[in-house]
C-alpha cells in the first residue's frame, strides 16, 4: 500500500515537472490550456504533500492535543469552532478578491510564462507559507491581528507600523480597484445598468433580512442571485433602446464620483441595508463564477495563443511600464502571494478553527486555490489572440486614438500581434459594447476571455453578449463588496486613530464621526481613483504597481512578524522558511519603489514624468487651457512618489527593528519571549467535533 | 438492500452538503448560537434571532473581512 501511494506521488511530481517543462519550452503558435492546468494542478498536490507537511511537524509542531481558542472561549459569536471544510470556504471566499483575477491579467503582457511560473512558485514558496504561519501565530494568540502580534512579538513601533501600512494600502487598494470598475463600466449602459440594479436588489434583500426573515442568509440569496441574472438579461434591453441606453451611458470621471457617493453611502449607512446583503450577493456569484470557470477551462481546454514570452520583458510593455523584474512580481501581487490576505489569517479564522492541525489545510490550502484561479484567469487572458490582448489594454496615448491607428501600431509590434480595426468591431459587437479599445484595468479584457471559454461551453456565439457582461457584472459585483467593506473598516481605523487625539472621535455610533470619517477615507481613495481616471496613460500605469507595492511591503510586514516569532520559538535551523520569502519581497518592493519614483522614463518614474511635465510648461509648450490640468498631474506624480517613498521606509524601519531584536536574541543579550497563550489540552475526540 | 444503502448513503452526503452550504453562508449561525449558549452561557441574555443577526453584521464589518 505504502509502495501504490510513493508510486503515486512519483507519478504526479512527474506529470507535474513534465507539464511545467512543456509550456516552459514550447515555442509554437498556440499551446492547449490543458497543460497550465496540469503544471498547476500536480505542483499545487506536490507542494501541499511534501512542503506544508514539512512546516506542519518541523517547524510549527502543529499540536491537535492543545486546545484553539474556538473551542476555549467558545461564545457562539466571536469564538465558534467550526468544521474544516466550512472554514475552508470562509477563509478561502475572504481571501479571493479581485487581485488574483486582475493582477495575471495585465502581466500577460509579459508572455504567459513568466506570470504563470510566479503564481505556481510565489504561492508554494510564498503566499501560502504567509497564509499558514500567521493564521498559526494567531491561534496560538488568542486570534492576535498582525498588528497585535507585531507590537507583541517586534516592538511597539512594529504595531504602530502595521496599523498605519494596513490603512495606507487600503486607501491605495480601494482607489485602484474603484478604477477597475470605472474602466470596464465607461460608455457602456448594459454594464451600468446590470451593476446600479444590484443596489436595489441588496436594499431589498436587507429589508428581507432586517424584517420579514431575519438572518435567512439562503433563501435570500438565492432570491438575490436569481434578480441579478434577470438584470443581466434586462442589461440587454436597456442597450438597444436608445432613450434608456443614454441614461446608463457615464463618462470615467462621472463614474468616478458616482462610485464615490455609493462608497460614502454604504459606509455611513447601517450595515444591515446595504453592505452585508451585497456581500452575500457577491460571496454566491463569485463561486459560482470560479467553479463555472473552471469548468469551462476542463471542458473547453482553449488554445493559448500568447507567447511564453514577450518583447516587453524589457520594460517596454503599452499596458504598464517596467521590466520583468521586480514588475512580474508586483503585478502579481494576489494570486502569489498577498499581505492583506495576512489580516484574514489573523482576523476571524484563527477565532473558528477547530483544530491547530486544521490549520495546514485552510491556511496552506486556501491560498493554492487562489493561486489556481490566478492561473485560471492567465489562461483565459492569453487564450484570445494577443492582437485582441493588446488592443484592450492598451492606453490611446500609447498606441494610437483611433482603430485604425491603434491596430496599426500593435500589428507592427510582429507576427503574434496581428489585429485590424474590422475584427475589433465585430468582437465588440459580439459582446453587445460599442467598443472594446481603451478598456484598460484587465477587467473587460478578463470578461472577454471567460465568455469566450463559457459561450463555448454553453450557448455559443450567439449568448457570447450575455456570458461577457455576466463576467463583467461578476467582477464589478465583488470589487464593489470589497469597495464599500473596505470603506466601512477603514472608516474604524481613521475613528481609531482620530480618538488618540479626541477621544469623542472614536464613538463609531456618533453621528459627526461618522459623517466625517467616511469623507476622509472616501476622499482619500476617491483622490487616487481621479488621477487614475483623468491620466493620460490610464491610471493603471501608476496606480497598480502603487497598489502591488504596498501590497508587497504588507506581505513583507508579515513575514518579519513571523520570522521573529519562529526565531523565538527557537527554531533557527528552519528560519529559511520565512526569511527567504521575506527576503525576495523586500529586495522586489524596494527595487519598484526605487524605479518606480526615480527611473528617468517619464512612463516609469513619478519624478521625471512630473519633471518632464514642469519642462514643457517652462518652454510654453502646454497651452493656457490645459495649464491647470498638467500642474495637477505633476502634482499627482509628486504625491505617488511620496506614498512609495513613505511605505518603504515604513517596511524598512520595522525590518531594522526586528533585526536588532534577531540579533540580541541570537547573541543571549535579549531574552526570547513568546506571548503565546498557555497550554490546555483539549477536551475533545475527534467524533464530538464531527470529523 | 444494496439499493437502500445506497439510497441512505447518497442522502446522508447531500445531507451534508445542505449543511456545509448553510454554516458557510451564514444562515445557520443563529442555531449554532443557541446551542453554543445553552452550553457555556454562564446566565447571559439569549438574544433573539434578529439581535444576533445585527450583532454579528456590525462585528463582521468592522474589521477587514474580504480582501483585494
Amino acid at each position: 500500500m505504502k509502495f501504490l501511494a510513493a508510486a503515486a506521488w512519483i507519478a504526479v511530481a512527474l506529470g507535474g515537472a513534465v507539464a511545467l517543462g512543456k509550456i516552459a519550452l514550447y515555442r509554437g503558435e498556440a499551446i492547449s490550456a490543458t497543460w497550465f492546468v496540469v503544471a498547476a494542478v500536480c505542483c499545487y498536490l506536490v507542494a501541499y504533500r511534501l512542503y506544508s507537511a514539512f512546516i506542519a511537524a518541523k517547524l510549527l509542531a502543529l499540536d491537535d492535543t492543545r486546545a484553539t481558542p474556538a473551542e476555549r472561549l467558545d461564545d457562539g459569536r466571536d469564538f465558534v469552532p467550526t468544521n474544516k471544510w466550512v472554514l475552508f470556504g470562509h477563509h478561502f471566499a475572504a481571501i479571493a478578491g479581485p487581485g488574483p483575477l486582475v493582477g495575471p491579467t495585465l502581466a500577460a503582457q509579459f508572455g504567459y510564462l513568466p506570470g504563470t511560473l510566479w503564481l505556481i512558485a510565489g504561492c508554494a514558496f510564498a503566499g501560502c507559507v504567509q497564509d499558514f504561519i500567521i493564521l498559526f501565530c494567531s491561534i496560538r494568540r488568542d486570534g492576535k491581528t498582525l498588528g497585535e502580534m507585531a507590537r507583541d512579538e517586534v516592538s511597539k513601533r512594529g504595531g504602530f507600523i502595521a496599523q498605519i501600512a494596513v490603512l495606507a494600502i487600503m486607501v491605495i487598494l480601494l482607489g485602484v480597484v474603484a478604477l477597475v470598475i470605472v474602466n470596464a463600466l465607461k460608455s457602456s449602459p448594459w454594464a451600468t445598468f446590470t451593476l446600479a440594479m444590484t443596489i436595489p436588489i441588496a436594499l431589498l434583500l436587507g429589508l428581507y433580512l432586517r424584517f420579514l426573515r431575519p438572518g435567512r442568509v439562503l433563501e435570500a440569496s438565492v432570491i438575490g442571485v436569481a434578480l441579478v441574472m434577470f438584470a443581466v438579461v434586462a442589461g440587454q434591453w436597456v442597450a438597444d433602446s436608445p432613450a434608456w441606453a443614454h441614461v446608463f451611458t457615464f463618462s470615467g470621471v462621472a463614474l468616478a464620483f458616482i462610485l464615490m457617493a455609493y462608497g460614502f453611502a454604504a459606509s455611513a449607512l447601517p450595515v444591515w441595508l446595504l453592505l452585508a446583503p451585497r456581500d452575500y450577493l457577491s460571496a454566491f456569484i463569485k463561486a459560482g463564477a470560479i467553479f463555472s470557470l473552471a469548468a469551462g477551462i476542463l471542458i473547453v481546454r482553449p488554445e493559448v495563443h500568447m507567447p511564453a514570452l514577450t518583447k516587453f520583458i524589457d520594460g517596454t510593455g503599452p499596458v504598464f511600464a517596467g521590466k520583468i523584474f521586480p514588475f512580474c512580481f508586483i503585478t502579481i501581487a494576489c494570486g502569489a502571494i498577498s499581505g492583506f490576505h495576512s489580516l484574514i489569517s489573523s482576523g476571524t479564522t484563527p477565532k473558528m478553527i477547530q483544530r491547530e492541525g486544521h490549520a495546514r489545510f485552510i491556511g496552506y490550502g486556501a491560498m493554492l486555490l487562489e493561486s489556481f484561479v490566478g492561473v485560471m484567469a492567465m489562461v483565459a487572458a492569453c487564450a484570445m489572440p494577443p492582437g485582441v490582448y493588446f488592443a484592450i489594454n492598451s492606453p490611446p496615448a500609447v498606441v494610437g486614438a483611433t482603430p485604425e491607428i491603434a491596430t496599426a501600431t500593435i500589428s507592427s509590434w510582429g507576427h503574434h500581434y496581428q489585429v485590424d480595426a474590422p475584427t475589433m468591431a465585430t468582437l465588440a459587437h459580439s459582446v453587445g459594447e460599442q467598443s472594446l479599445f481603451n478598456r484598460i484595468g484587465g477587467a473587460p479584457s478578463l470578461a472577454v476571455g471567460m465568455a469566450q471559454i463559457f459561450s463555448n461551453t454553453i450557448g455559443g456565439e450567439k449568448l457570447l453578449s450575455i456570458w461577457y457582461h455576466f463576467a463583467i457584472m461578476f467582477e464589478a459585483l465583488f470589487i464593489l463588496t470589497v469597495l464599500d467593506a473596505g470603506t466601512r473598516v477603514g472608516r474604524f481605523m481613521v475613528q481609531e486613530l482620530g480618538s488618540r487625539v479626541w477621544k469623542p472621535f472614536g464613538r463609531t455610533s456618533w453621528l459627526p464621526g461618522v459623517v466625517i470619517s467616511s469623507a476622509l477615507i472616501v476622499g482619500a481613495w476617491g483622490y487616487f481613483l481621479y488621477q487614475g481616471v483623468v491620466d493620460p496613460l490610464g491610471g493603471i500605469n501608476s496606480l497598480w504597481p502603487l497598489f502591488g507595492i504596498s501590497n508587497q511591503l504588507l506581505a513583507a510586514v508579515a513575514l518579519v512578524v513571523a520570522t521573529t516569532i519562529l526565531l523565538k520559538m527557537g527554531k533557527l535551523r528552519w528560519i529559511w522558511v520565512t526569511l527567504g520569502p521575506m527576503a525576495w519581497l523586500v529586495i522586489i518592493t524596494m527595487t519598484a519603489s526605487w524605479q518606480k519614483i526615480f527611473d528617468p522614463s517619464p512612463r516609469m518614474g513619478f519624478l521625471s514624468a512630473a519633471k518632464g511635465m514642469a519642462v514643457q510648461i517652462a518652454a510654453g509648450k502646454v497651452p493656457a487651457a490645459k495649464l491647470a490640468d498638467t500642474q495637477r498631474l505633476i502634482f499627482n506624480q509628486r504625491l505617488d512618489a511620496v506614498v512609495t517613498a513613505v511605505l518603504a521606509t515604513m517596511v524598512l524601519v520595522l525590518l531594522v527593528e526586528a533585526l536588532m531584536q534577531w540579533a540580541a536574541i541570537l547573541s543571549k543579550r535579549r531574552e526570547a519571549v513568546l506571548h503565546e497563550s498557555p497550554y490546555v489540552a483539549t477536551a475533545w475526540t475527534a467524533e464530538a467535533e464531527g470529523d | 438492500m444494496r439499493d437502500d444503502r445506497t439510497i441512505s448513503d447518497a442522502k446522508t452526503f447531500a445531507l451534508r452538503i445542505w449543511r456545509g452550504v448553510r454554516e458557510w453562508c451564514g444562515d445557520a449561525a443563529y442555531e449554532r448560537y443557541v446551542v453554543s449558549h445553552a452550553k457555556h452561557s454562564c446566565g447571559a441574555v439569549l438574544l433573539n434571532r434578529e439581535e444576533f443577526y445585527l450583532e454579528q453584521l456590525q462585528k463582521r464589518y468592522s474589521r477587514v473581512s474580504r480582501c483585494c
